[in-house]
């Protein structure tokens, strides 16, 4: 064999190490909720409007004959129908039948947009447009993850946009400062918000996880095992509704997080480190609530942690709040960074010992009775779960026996 | 719905090879992995709001990871691509007579070979090797000739085998 054959066997046969299974089921299913989050515009005409109600041919003819006319007509007619439906579409949220018509009306208006530096305003609007999205779907009763998914995917697009135009108006010579600040601010602001929100959503899925549980010992104590089963069943579901909360947080964190820093760099430099202090400070101020809230929480359930769990936490916090005292806000956010990390694996394993998370089998079980809960509840009238109201009938039940014995 | 089947078996048929040859061209799994999922979510973004029409999902696929490519190194390091291709070592005077075996030239020989082709004949060789596209549908990624990407290939082929025999060569006076 040549040595150029040799070659192109080596080419032919290059084979990448790793195994890329994994990644590309994951991007498959995310295609698989853009795709429904974003049919085909034209897959989406109504029945009733698809009948003509004049022949092909008149039309011809009228057009013919009457050219302004027909063209008035045209004019008005769409104008009408879009903006009354684009109206209509304002408040949709991903997955609703009008929201592809609201996205539509968003890419029409990026494209026409004037200048770059409306383009990034644009896309600003955008980006916050999606993070009222993302409110208001976790504020569902069951929120579907399809959509959220779909909502974060788009948020992620916008903000790249944006700090894409940046950087290019920044290489044409163009000061960016100024616009950076702006959009800074305002995404901050949604941001705040954002994670207030989900906070809100955990603390009240917390505050379900310890009701079901004061129900499941009790029904236990009362030997009624069709209810403790039913109860620990909800329980795993919110369990699961909880987790998956908190990887939507993660992933909208992090997306904003990055955003955040790209264009914060596009600022002035004292602004910068106004920024960046205000940021540091953030971070750490929320680290010491974090270790104070599993504190507290330990002490109120009950369920006591050493205080040794924090013996690799305490020493990255402290190093974060010197450096900061000495603003150097870059080291303060390394180590705050690092501190973060610690935490989430503490509360994490805490979370596990005191909801363990299902095995393998019993896991696609859980996620099959989620997914049947969820496609139950689409399919009632009311938003609730097939758990959910036999855990009500449960809560009744337990009432009138309560009242009974009361007598 | 007919676009979205369509649309998923290009998917399941093309992924692993656009992941593949991003990977080849970046040598960064992570950054493969991000560019070939904006590969495809902006290829269904086309089909849902833009023209809408894909003919041929292969070609169409690799356009878009091409500029993808192309617009991040632009994006990320401001050199201008002629630059691109890694720095090579430089090949001892003693070393330029053919004194490689078959048997020494192997994978990883190759694969440091490729990385310091420049990026026009890196991107055919990828292609036409790691990818196994036809010179046809080469010549329309690339809006070159057929001829022209023949000739590219036999003078790519040409370069990695003095590259690979210089390098064997290193490692033999090492």
């Amino acid at each position: 064999m040549s040595h150029e054959a040799a070659i192109i066997k080596n080419l032919k046969n290059l084979k990448s190490k790793k195994d890329n299974k994994k990644f590309l089921l994951a991007l498959r299913s995310k295609l698989v909720a853009h795709i429904a989050a974003n049919p085909i515009k034209n897959e989406r005409k109504q029945h009733f409007l698809s009948m003509p109600l004049i022949s092909f041919a008149s039309i011809q003819s009228f057009v013919q004959a009457f050219p302004l006319a027909a063209s008035l007509i045209v004019i008005i007619t769409l104008l009408a129908s879009t903006t009354g439906i684009t109206l209509a579409s304002k408040n949709s949220l991903p997955g609703h039948a009008l929201y592809p018509v609201k996205i539509l009306a968003e890419n029409i208006r990026s494209s026409i947009a004037a200048s770059p530096v409306s383009k990034a305003r644009l896309e600003t609007e955008f980006a916050n447009e999606r993070m009222t999205e993302i409110k208001k779907i976790i504020t569902e009763e069951n929120p579907n993850t399809e959509n959220l998914d779909a909502a974060i995917n788009r948020l992620e697009e916008h903000t790249s946009k944006v700090s894409d135009i940046i950087e290019e108006e920044e290489e044409k010579g163009k000061d960016v400062s100024e616009l950076a600040k702006n959009i800074n601010s305002t995404l901050d602001a949604n941001q705040e918000n954002l994670n207030e929100a989900f906070k809100i959503e955990k603390n009240n899925l917390t505050g379900k996880e310890k009701n079901l549980k004061t129900k499941i010992t009790e029904a236990k104590k009362n030997s009624d095992v069709q209810s403790a089963q039913i109860l620990t069943d909800r329980l795993k579901e919110v369990n699961q509704q909880k987790r998956e909360l908190e990887k939507r947080k993660n992933d909208s964190e992090k997306i904003l997080e990055e955003n955040n820093m790209k264009i914060s760099s596009k600022m002035k430099p004292d602004e910068q480190k106004a920024e960046n202090k205000k940021r540091t400070e953030k971070i750490i101020q929320k680290l010491e609530n974090g270790k104070q809230e599993i504190l507290d929480n330990s002490q109120n359930d009950g369920t006591p942690v050493s205080p040794d769990i924090f013996s690799d936490f305490d020493p990255l916090l402290s190093q974060a709040k010197n450096s900061f005292t000495y603003e150097d806000y870059a080291k303060a956010n390394e180590y705050a960074q690092k501190a973060k990390s610690q935490l989430s694996k503490i509360e994490k394993s805490i979370e596990e010992n005191l909801n363990p998370e299902p095995k393998e089998s019993e896991k696609n079980n859980d996620k099959k009775q989620y997914n049947k809960s969820r496609y139950e509840q689409k399919n009632s009238e009311s938003e609730k779960s097939q758990n959910q109201i036999e855990e009500e009938k449960i809560q009744t039940k337990s009432e009138t026996n309560l009242s009974g014995k009361e007598e | 719905m007919a676009k979205e089947k369509e649309f998923l078996a290009a998917y399941d048929k093309y992924a692993a090879g656009i992941l593949k040859h991003i990977y080849f061209r970046v040598n960064n799994w992570t950054l493969a992995e991000d560019l070939s999922q904006e590969t495809f979510f902006k290829t269904w973004n086309y089909l849902a709001y833009g023209s809408g029409n894909i003919k041929n999902f292969k070609t169409f696929l690799y356009r878009v990871a091409h500029n993808l490519i192309v617009d991040h190194y632009r994006r990320k390091a401001k050199i201008p691509l002629s630059l691109e291709a890694i720095n090579a070592e430089e090949i001892p005077d003693n070393c330029t007579q053919e004194e490689t075996t078959n048997l020494l030239i192997n994978k990883e020989l190759v694969k440091e070979c490729v990385k310091e082709l420049d990026d026009v004949s890196r991107r055919i060789i990828i292609y036409r090797y790691v990818d196994d596209l036809e010179i046809e549908e080469i010549s329309e990624l690339t809006n070159k000739t057929e001829n022209n990407i023949s000739v590219i290939i036999h003078r790519a082929i040409k370069i990695l085998k003095v590259k690979i025999n210089g390098k064997i060569c290193l490692t033999k006076q090492l």
